[in-house]
């Protein structure tokens, strides 16, 4: 499909995640000055002219950045439906290593691109705008059209993934034959899912630990995740790859890869709702212990845990990561990826209803984890 | 007296600048301007949470606090906003200062005890803060300041958010504590009643600096 079929597949799987992103902006930032425009007898034009684009312009361009640099930096979505060779950065990047086994020239495009997106990271100002707490009831703002317009964008993604069920029923007896490592990689990817999940709590919780201090904040707005290629290229090579060090080294490496999007999905949102609160506390003489213990965990940990939730998720679907750390389909996503190299797509796509279980069951266990935080440290 | 000396901060167009300024050692020093005089950025200024110009000093009984970390100068800080920890009790939001004190559990709850009975808390103590009133919320964030055995106390506006009756009691309430706990406090306001009620010395700050200080007899 090429760079068209790139571009539209990464715009259908980010459509509803920028969706749920600028409803929540909307809310928190301009909630109360859209309520007030809607008494005032604001038209929505006038509405997106003079008070969203004015107020909203750099959060938006944040978003798209965060979007950009995902993107930009995504190594599956190319590498299935990009056809040819070196349709992306990250494509080049991974057939400089597997192909060519050039690994300098590999090594120059990860730090091309890392400076770049680097760079892009550095014009972003923070977001501004107004913010408060009074409670919206955005129900009577709402407009019927935007629901059409949401059911009919859905409706384009479901009919195609409807045909390939119905398609993959037609094929149903064909599982059989796979059926025992369909059993085995269901259980690989719950394990990689919920070790990926339970790293990214542990990274978010350091990150929670380390925010107050000046530096490490900045570090982390300028922090670019590696080339998922090199960086997984770079695990390969360290120590051996057979029995269960695939398990270990993915984890480890989809972390790395994913942590940055995370902070700045909105972990740097939950921890900044929280600075009048430390500057309290340490103004009481709290040192940086007790206030992680006392006042950032019970707080964070229910939605750290929801974060890390979303990351087994990321982690159950993917198999770009696996697919170059391990030498055999070790999770169902692995599998899916094969079937669809073999064009059994009807199969596959019956497959992802195993990952979205998988997804399903992660996501529950870490939100459960975080909750158990939460109320223990209490 | 302890002695506040050259306190001096730039925010672009605003600027702090303060060559000299004493604080009452026993009694209320009263911080009073109108709104956007500076006042809120003095006491952040003076708790540690900006930094001043290098050569700030704040002389208290032979201590250079200006030197001293922040949770090293023993401050008791009571907010605009309170800011108390939602997901704490009452009793727990206090014994997180005792905490940060390094107090012994048992002199903490001794103290609890006390500052209970003075601020009038007992009915509310097990309660989460996130349903008290104003008023007991405002009771609470001035135990929690206190209850460290702070050297100086800085309350910034801490009525702000009470109705007429309420201050008035509040003003009361605290004045009986402060004079029976014998701690110095700094009082930032621009309430001319809150003057009237506590100050026995008032310095009058205007575009971030001090045009007035006298003590009242």
């Amino acid at each position: 499909m090429g760079i068209g079929g790139i571009i539209l597949a990464h715009t259908a799987i980010n459509f509803g995640l920028v969706a749920v992103m600028i409803a929540s902006l909307v809310e928190n930032k301009i909630g109360t000055l859209a309520e007030l425009a809607y008494v005032e007898g604001c038209s929505r034009r006038q509405f997106l002219c003079f008070v969203f684009w004015p107020i909203m312009k750099r959060d938006l361009f944040l978003l798209g950045l965060f979007v950009f640099a995902v993107c930009f930096g995504g190594f599956a979505i190319p590498l299935i439906v990009g056809g040819g060779t070196g349709t992306t950065i990250e494509v080049l990047i991974y057939e400089k290593i597997r192909l060519s086994n050039n690994w300098s020239e590999a090594v120059i495009l990860a730090s091309f691109q890392s400076l770049f997106i680097f760079a892009i990271s550095m014009m972003a100002r923070s977001g501004g705008g107004y913010s408060s707490d009074r409670v919206v009831n955005f129900r009577i703002i709402r407009m019927f059209s935007g629901v059409v317009v949401l059911t009919s964008l859905t409706f384009l993604g479901v009919f195609g993934y409807f045909q390939g069920l119905l398609d993959g029923f037609k094929q149903i007896s064909a599982f059989y034959e796979i059926q025992s490592a369909l059993v085995w990689n269901f259980l690989g990817s719950i394990a990689v899912g919920l070790s990926v999940g339970l790293l990214s709590f542990l990274s978010l919780l350091i990150i929670a630990f380390c925010f107050s201090k000046g530096w490490f904040e900045k570090f982390l707005s300028g922090y670019v995740a590696p080339s998922t290629a090199l960086c997984c290229f770079a695990f390969l090579v360290f120590g051996t790859n057979e029995s269960f060090w695939p398990f270990v080294k993915i984890p480890i490496a989809f972390n790395l890869l994913c942590i940055g999007n995370l902070y700045r999905m909105g972990w740097d949102g939950v921890l900044r709702a929280l600075d009048s609160q430390i500057e309290v506390a340490k103004s009481l003489g709290a040192g940086a212990r007790l206030i992680f213990k006392e006042i950032l965990l019970p707080q964070i940990a229910y939605r750290g845990g929801l974060f890390a939730g979303v990351a087994a998720v990321w982690a159950c679907g993917d198999y770009s990561v696996s697919r170059i750390l391990a030498h055999r389909d070790l999770t169902l996503a692995m599998t899916a990826e094969t079937l669809m190299s073999s064009y059994r797509l009807g199969m596959a796509t019956l497959l992802s209803f195993g990952l979205v279980l998988c997804g399903g069951i992660c996501f529950i266990l870490m939100r459960g984890v975080g909750r158990v935080f939460s109320r223990k440290s209490v | 007296m302890s002695l506040v000396e050259n306190l001096f901060k730039s925010y672009g167009d605003f600027k702090i600048d303060i060559s000299s300024w004493e604080i009452l050692d026993q009694g209320v020093t009263v911080l009073w301007g109108p709104s956007g005089s500076g006042k809120t950025s003095v006491f952040r200024l003076l708790i540690g949470l900006e930094s001043a110009s290098a050569n700030f000093s704040w002389n208290f009984k032979g201590h250079d606090l200006a030197k001293m970390k922040v949770p090293e100068r023993r401050l008791g800080v009571v907010f605009q906003t309170l800011d108390l920890f939602p997901h704490l009790t009452a009793e727990e939001n206090i014994l997180f200062a005792a905490k940060a004190r390094k107090i012994s559990l048992e002199q903490a709850y001794e103290n609890i005890k006390e500052l209970a009975e003075s601020l009038q808390m007992r009915g509310f103590l097990d309660r989460s803060v996130s349903v008290l009133s104003g008023g007991e919320k405002q009771r609470v964030a001035i135990a929690r300041a206190l209850i460290g055995e702070p050297r100086v106390l800085l309350l910034d506006e801490p009525f702000s958010a009470l109705d007429q009756d309420l201050r008035q009691e509040s003003r009361g309430l605290i004045k009986r504590v402060i004079e029976k706990k014998n701690i110095p406090t700094l009082l930032v306001t621009h309430d001319p009643l809150d003057v009237e009620f506590l100050a026995n010395k008032v310095t009058t700050l205007r575009h971030g600096q001090i045009i007035d200080d006298r003590n009242i007899v």
